[in-house]
């Protein structure tokens, strides 16, 4: 009994040892893991907000910043906040700087809050905060400054202080912007147009036309300089300016119109009609188009082309007749469906059989018109503001179907955790550690047994076991053949093995002391072992007693952020129903007045034919009265002579 | 400018035409007051409109800036755990001396991820900026990371330059910094730096 029990040792191990090996390998999937996100470095943290931010990427760029700041990292974020738009939180940070930042720090700070102030309309604070003493600001930054310096002068009506910093700019677009403006003010306030042609020019030699912005103020510049110098009756200098402003340009169709009258003004009715030909490729919504309809069969009126000037009226009174038509469908489409819908997305602008087929714009008529509204600065802002609330909208839409994805995977993870918790059977596991146990316990009251009555061969090796079994095979086999052998050969084959058997007893109990020794070491290895996985079992049990801690944790953390993204998300649909009704009454209100417009043009295309069938009525019926008393003064002068 | 008030002018002179046609009995003044009191409540009603609308349009900035925030944190915790997650950055350390063109990243020999410039991108890096080219999960041991750079270097000479990096990933995060810097040679130096 105690040699099978100890001859089965090895073997309970090996048991002992796979259920060991089965905890340790699945235990951790269910651990409640202690593992943290690491912190990112400080630079890359950095690094990262910066990459967004010089991209132009405002929103990442804030979502990014890392929560550690600098001084610097600060203004980093300020200035992001603030291209995004939320003045406010930037106004805070530029607040604290300018009382405890560094002579750099500050001098930003000061020019962000006076851009905030300017952008506020409030010119003097802004001026307070431009006039503050600066140092060490960037050459950019130091020209914007300027630039909104002399702004703010120019808005409360100080042009001589105005024009004395744009004298302190270089060469460059915040230049020319603010020559430009003070180009417009000196035209709005004074009768004679010099100053104002002349700021216009510096604005113009400024400019480096490098980028497409600079290019379109380059024709603005081009364009007002010309206007300008009409009204100074300086019509070859208009001609000169107007020559510039590029053929794809928005202004191109005003440009070509303003280019007609300076010629028309100079008596040159041809030239002028070319140029107004020209215009009228254009939508009839962009600048000066409507203008060339009427100017058309005025010049050819002067030039004496009564029936040419007839039928261009005609043609400007359907012109302006399909395009009043053409309105009133685009208020009902807005109205319908929204500004927004109605020129963001497709909408029945697009299948507007459009007057001009033969459009050289590049561009469709529905462009053209939004081109138009979005010269209006309020509907600018609309529309600004209504990109805006889209991107939120689209971000929170992400979010929502990204969270809809995390909750339902971290759904199937638990429920995967209780099914593994169902396969590892641990009450199973349990019981044959317990078995093992008590085979142990078995195994040491054995040895207990074998220490008392000195049984050698309890604690014998296996090698030696196997040679005393060999040993009574032997003693089998001999008997077998006893009676085909000689007694005397029997005699001495009898007393070989029993020299084998005494041989195998001595070395039994020459190796007992240490035979036992080890057998006693290696019943409190597994007594310890045992004891080991029955604690881990324990431990493991009281784990999956508690459940998925950690993803029940992150479930949670999922849902509580789904429902505040739905929230934000009607919150926002809200705001967006809100926002796309004043955008559509502004553009309602935008469009009614350039109908207004077209009718007024329509008005007045039919008076002016009114007047001239009237005239060309009168010249006919007089050319008749003339004709016919020529021919009675031929008939009396005849009848005299006979 | 000029335009729109001489437009604004014609409305309202059509306006107070007939106006003045129908009312003609009540006084021109009467009549403005009219209209002026009319087009005020109209403008300060529209105006507080818009200002509310601008004000919980700001509100709304705010609190999905707060929301993205925090659920970029959510992500990563949840999506790449620390004792799985690697993340890789690109930093240039160069004065325009090269031109990065393209990037190609591999992760024990499959393609982790690639990656094509725009000029905007290029400027940001040089600016200072540090792009996060890849972020994952791999097991604990022994990993090795390939990174294949195709650009142009100094005097218009392209090239594609391929340097691995072996590493040891551990339980805790893994963050791996590949540099680019001015080299004397023509072609720039490759740093991987490890963090973790």
């Amino acid at each position: 009994m105690i040699r099978h029990s100890l001859s089965n040792f090895p073997r309970n191990l090996l048991v002992v040892g796979v259920t060991f090996l089965f905890l340790t390998v699945l235990m951790p999937s269910f651990c409640i893991a202690k593992e943290r996100q690491e912190p990112l470095p400080a630079h890359i943290a950095k690094g990262l907000m910066l990459f967004e931010l010089y991209k132009g990427d405002y929103f990442d760029a804030i979502i990014r910043s890392p929560d550690t700041t600098t001084e610097q990292l600060t203004l980093d974020l300020a200035h992001s906040l603030s291209e995004f738009g939320l003045n406010d939180q930037a106004g805070q940070f530029y607040d604290q700087l300018q009382s405890t930042g560094t002579a750099e720090s500050k001098s930003i700070a000061y020019f962000q809050l006076g851009k905030a102030a300017y952008n506020r309309g409030e010119w003097t604070k802004a001026l307070d905060w431009f006039n503050k003493p600066k140092s060490q600001l960037s050459k950019d930054m130091l020209s914007e400054l300027h630039y909104y310096q002399a702004n703010a002068y120019i808005k409360l009506k100080q042009y001589t202080k105005a024009a004395a910093i744009l004298g302190k700019m270089k060469e460059g677009a915040w230049a020319s912007y603010a020559y430009y403006n003070l180009g417009i003010a000196y035209s709005e306030i004074d009768s004679e147009p010099t100053r104002a042609i002349i700021s216009l020019r510096v604005a113009d030699a400024l400019n480096t036309n490098k980028v497409a912005s600079l290019a379109e103020l380059k024709d603005q510049t081009l364009l007002a300089a010309g206007y300008l110098s009409i009204q100074a009756e300086d019509y070859e200098k208009a001609l000169s300016f107007l020559n510039q402003v590029r053929v794809d340009s928005d202004l191109a169709s005003k440009a070509l119109y303003m280019h007609g009258v300076a010629n028309s003004s100079q008596e040159r009715y041809r030239a002028a009609i070319q140029s107004w030909y020209r215009v009228k490729k254009y939508p009839l919504i962009n600048p000066g188009v409507a203008d060339a309809f009427l100017a058309i069969p005025f010049a050819y009126d002067k030039e004496g082309y009564s029936s040419k000037s007839i039928s261009s009226y005609l043609e400007a009174i359907s012109v302006f007749d399909k395009e009043s038509r053409n309105i009133d469908i685009i208020i009902a489409a807005v109205l319908k469906n929204g500004a927004r819908s109605t020129f963001f997305g497709k909408s029945a602008l697009d299948d507007i059989e459009w007057f001009l087929s033969d459009s050289i714009a590049t561009n469709t008529p529905k462009v053209a018109y939004l081109k138009y509204i979005m010269s209006d600065s309020q509907l600018h802002q609309l529309a600004k503001q209504s990109i805006e609330l889209a991107f939120l909208d689209e971000n929170l839409s992400l979010w929502e179907h990204n969270l809809s994805v995390y909750d339902e995977m971290l759904k199937q993870r638990i429920s995967g955790y209780y099914q593994r918790i169902k396969k590892a059977d641990t009450s199973s596991r349990a019981k044959r550690i317990n078995n093992i146990s008590n085979e142990a316990s078995k195994l040491k009251i054995s040895l207990a047994t074998a220490e008392q009555t000195q049984d050698v061969l309890s604690v014998a090796a296996g090698r030696t076991l196997r040679r005393l079994e060999s040993v009574k095979e032997l003693d089998k086999t001999l008997l077998k053949i006893k009676k085909d052998i000689s007694p005397r050969e029997f005699d001495d084959l009898k007393q070989r093995i029993k020299r084998l058997d005494g041989l195998v007893m001595w070395e039994a109990s020459e190796q007992y002391e240490r035979n036992l020794r080890l057998t006693q070491e290696t019943l409190r290895v597994l007594d310890k072992e045992v004891e080991r996985y029955k604690k881990g079992l324990e431990k493991f049990e009281g784990l999956i007693a508690k459940g998925p801690v950690k993803l029940e944790s992150f479930k949670k953390r999922v849902s509580n952020f789904k429902k505040k993204i739905i929230a934000k998300k009607q919150e926002l649909n809200v705001v967006r129903k809100q926002q796309d009704k004043a955008l559509t009454e502004q553009v309602i209100t935008v469009l009614q007045a350039k109908k207004i417009e077209f009718v007024a043009h329509h008005e007045t295309a039919q008076q002016r034919l009114a007047h001239l069938y009237e005239y060309v009525a009168m010249v006919q019926h007089s050319n008749k009265q003339r004709a016919a008393n020529r021919s009675k003064q031929k008939k009396a002068s005849r009848g005299g002579a006979k | 400018m000029r335009l729109q008030h001489d437009l604004k002018q014609k409305k309202y002179n059509i306006l107070f035409t007939t106006l003045k046609g129908t009312l003609g009995n009540i006084s021109t003044k009467l009549l403005l007051i009219l209209i002026t009191t009319l087009t005020i409540s109209f403008s300060v009603g529209q105006v507080s409109a818009e200002q509310s609308i601008q004000a919980s349009a700001h509100k709304l900035k705010s609190d999905v800036v707060d929301l993205n925030r925090a659920l970029f944190k959510l992500e990563e915790e949840l999506l790449y755990p620390a004792d799985t997650q690697v993340a890789l950055f690109l930093s240039l350390k160069t004065k325009s001396k090269f031109l990065l063109d393209s990037i190609e990243i591999k992760i024990d020999g499959k393609i982790a991820t690639t990656y094509l410039y725009s000029e905007a991108e290029i400027k940001a890096l040089e600016q200072g900026g540090i792009q996060r080219l890849y972020m994952g999960n791999i097991s604990s041991g022994p990993h090795k990371l390939t990174a294949v750079f195709n650009g142009q270097g100094a005097n218009d000479h392209y090239f594609r330059k391929e340097k691995s990096f072996n590493f040891e990933k551990s339980n805790r995060s893994k963050f791996i910094e590949v540099s680019l810097s001015d080299s004397q040679k023509i072609e720039p130096e490759f740093k991987f730096t490890e963090w973790h």
